[in-house]
């Protein structure tokens, strides 16, 4: 990521391919980052246009010293799709958009059926449990990046992530019950 | 497909990338963004108005007339005569009318 700081210095300076280069290489982790939380491809497209802008407007308040660009693109992306998700009325039905699937009419019946429990779990959990799950469990962020981003300590990261986990584990457990142990009989 | 199956899909559907063509989105919402505010801002010329144009002169003309008033009081203190007092000098005499007493 050694060239990431040549390329934000000459973005900083207005470059417009400098500025390209950013987007092209940052855009999947924003947009990831955005569908999740937003649960809508449009508004999900929306915030990450609005994310890149606010980017480049603020380009020269960005410190490398302090964190990655990454880091500081999702800060102000969780900002930004916070301020969207409070501005919106309180969840009640879910209205996430459905996600392809790639199985057989059969299977995916019942994967669609998993997937869709599942979503409406992650879209219905507390806000920063949300965010804190999406960066760690599909972002793959590392739980230290996690609290910078949030701006909160490691240990209540790992909390909301274990909590959000645990949340979206029970959903699975309802369709996928444990086998319950077989008794062992004693031979006496 | 288990349970760990089932998690590791969801993952790995929830992992999805953007449509083609996010980035022109993005771009041209950005050259967009700095046209508008090219026309937006007029030039620095004519964005300041008559007063903000006449600023320098005014302060111009301010410290032009210290100086001025600075440099007359100087040239009057050197070329005003010095009046030199004698310390022999009598002391100024009484009006007769200061001397009158009053006999009431």
């Amino acid at each position: 990521m050694d060239d990431d700081h040549l390329i934000i210095a000459r973005a900083q300076t207005g470059a417009s391919d400098a500025c390209r280069a950013l987007v092209e290489r940052y855009q999947g982790v924003v947009w990831t980052f955005c569908r999740n939380l937003l649960h809508h491809s449009a508004d999900a497209e929306d915030a990450t246009q609005e994310v890149f802008l606010t980017a480049f407007r603020r380009l020269d308040r960005y410190d490398p010293d302090r964190a990655a660009f990454s880091t500081w693109l999702l800060t102000i992306a969780r900002n930004h799709c916070c301020n969207r998700v409070q501005q919106r009325q309180p969840a009640g039905e879910p209205h996430a958009d459905p996600l392809d699937g790639g199985s057989s009419p059969e299977e995916h019946a019942t994967d669609a059926e998993v997937w869709q429990e599942l979503d409406r779990a992650l879209e219905h959990l507390p806000l920063e449990q949300r965010t804190a799950f999406v960066l760690a469990e599909i972002q793959d962020r590392p739980h230290a990046e996690i609290a910078l981003i949030e701006g909160v300590e490691l240990g209540t990261v790992k909390s909301r992530v274990s909590r959000a986990k645990a949340r979206l584990r029970e959903v699975l457990q309802d369709w996928f019950p444990e086998p319950s142990p077989v008794p062992v009989r004693r031979t006496s | 497909m288990n349970r760990d199956e089932a998690w590791q899909d969801w993952l790995a559907r929830r992992r999805d990338g953007p449509r083609t063509g996010m980035a022109d989105r993005i771009m041209s919402a950005w050259q967009k963004e700095g046209t508008d505010a090219a026309v937006a801002q007029p030039a620095p010329s004519s964005r300041r108005g008559v007063f903000g144009r006449l600023i320098p002169y005014v302060l111009w003309c301010a410290a032009a007339l210290v100086c001025v008033v600075r440099v007359y009081s100087v040239v009057s203190l050197l070329v005003s005569p010095v009046v030199m007092q004698s310390e022999e000098a009598e002391p100024q005499e009484l009006a007769n009318e200061q001397l009158v007493v009053s006999r009431t």
